[in-house]
């Protein structure tokens, strides 16, 4: 999967248009990223990339690239 | 897990009970009381968009009062056959003595009963039907009644209570009763657990013992509960089917607590049943707690007017952490119509006065 295809998923999940996303984008810049959203990417994570998500890791996540760098297929 | 296998005792009947107010959740956008924006996500996520609200002369316990006597009403039992009352709430009328003794009196049942109080939330039907089918099948008592939830939307009269946005906006006011009987013929399983390593997750720990002042409810952990919903909850439904030799096509209906859309989805993603089999009832009355399995039921079954046998599993999980499965046959008939109570209880208790005694103090 290339980066771009990991970002459309990021984009998808957030109802964004596809190009919004970038990989130095600060999370706290993403209005979109919201309690609801962080929920969501639990599940895009554990069902796309078998990773599981814990509070920890989500509150570590500085910008976009944080969360496509878990992204590991 | 602590499996159980309840032979010779069944789930009778069930009914359910709302206040008459209805809360539109849109109309809290209309009175600019939240970010507009949060409103929309908070109903395009969570499915809530209308709830039930008690007064402030209505309880838990009114509610509850309602179901039970509608039951009673319908002729399925005689107070005195009565042998076990268990009233699981965590909005009871007292800290002491325990709700249940007062829907005791109220119910006209006799002193030949076992009658008690256990605090417990969301998980409150499957623990509670679990322990009524336990009592039943170790002593003489022929016939017990289960009550369950809570009125987390309700004010208290005299305080003003400070909430998260999203405690306000999710939970509705509604109570169940479930009668539970010996029966030669019917039986069923249920399967729970706890863990109280997540007893921050969710919580009021203000106002009691510990700490005897705060805020009505703190900010639960919104993402640790997810965790534990969609990973623990699908585990455990598993293991009850493997267990019971049952798979999840051999039922009806997959009953689960009415938390929010996202967490219906996504255990039912995971267990492998259409959502089509998934009653949802939240959209209209919100999340009620440990009521929310059998108004699940009653929603759909209550007014069908069918006569036919439905084979239900069902699942309740939330605070504590805790959580269980229950699967079990019931005819339609058995599940009553959705009644709205205006039943209201005067104990002989003043408010004022309390509230003078606060003062002086």
């Amino acid at each position: 999967m290339t980066e771009r295809e990991k970002l459309a998923l990021l984009e998808d999940m957030l109802e964004l248009d596809e190009g919004d996303l970038s990989m130095d984008m600060a999370l706290d810049d993403v209005d979109e990223y919201d309690s609801m959203a962080k929920l969501s990417l639990i599940v895009l994570m554990e069902d796309e990339f078998d990773v599981k998500l814990t509070g920890e890791m989500i509150k570590e996540f500085e910008t976009v690239g944080d969360i496509v760098a878990l992204m590991n297929k | 897990m602590i499996f159980s296998k309840f032979d010779n005792v069944k789930i009778a009947a069930i009914a359910a009970s709302v206040p008459e107010e209805v809360v539109d959740v849109l109309s809290k956008l209309e009175e600019n009381q939240e970010d507009p924006k949060f409103i929309k996500n908070f109903i395009k996520n969570t499915g809530i968009k209308a709830k039930h609200k008690c007064g402030y002369d209505q309880t838990a316990a009114d509610l509850s009062f309602t179901a039970a006597k509608q039951i009673m009403d319908a002729g399925y039992y005689q107070p005195e056959e009565i042998g076990v009352l268990i009233n699981i709430t965590q909005t009871p009328d007292y800290r002491t003595p325990a709700t249940a003794l007062t829907l005791q009196k109220r119910l006209g049942l006799t002193k030949d009963c076992l009658v008690f109080d256990i605090n417990l939330g969301c998980s409150g039907f499957v623990y509670g039907v679990s322990l009524a089918a336990s009592i039943l099948k170790t002593s003489t008592a022929q016939k017990g009644i289960v009550t369950v939830g809570d009125t987390l939307v309700r004010g208290r009269k005299h305080i003003k209570l400070k909430r998260s946005s999203n405690t306000g906006l999710l939970f509705g006011d509604a109570c169940a009763a479930i009668l539970v009987e010996k029966n030669a013929e019917d039986g069923f399983c249920s399967a729970l657990m706890s863990d109280g390593n997540g007893f921050k997750a969710l919580g009021s720990p203000y106002n009691a013992w510990r700490h005897p002042v705060g805020p009505e409810s703190i900010p639960g952990d919104d993402i640790a509960v997810f965790n534990f919903t969609i990973g623990e909850v699908p585990a455990l439904l598993k293991a009850y089917l493997e267990e019971t030799g049952t798979a999840i096509e051999d039922y009806d209906d997959l009953v689960l607590h009415q938390a929010n859309m996202m967490i219906l989805k996504n255990i039912a993603k995971r267990v492998g049943m259409p959502m089509e089999k998934v009653p949802v009832c939240l959209d209209r009355y919100g999340n009620t707690s440990g009521c929310s399995v059998p108004l699940a039921i009653v929603d759909k079954y209550g007014n069908a007017g069918e006569n036919k046998e439905v084979n239900l599993l069902t699942s309740s999980f939330g605070i504590g952490l805790s959580w269980g499965v229950i699967g079990f046959r019931i005819n339609t008939k058995d599940i009553l119509p959705l009644t709205v109570s205006y039943d209201t209880f005067d104990d002989g208790y003043s408010d004022d006065v309390a509230m003078d005694m606060v003062l002086e103090e």
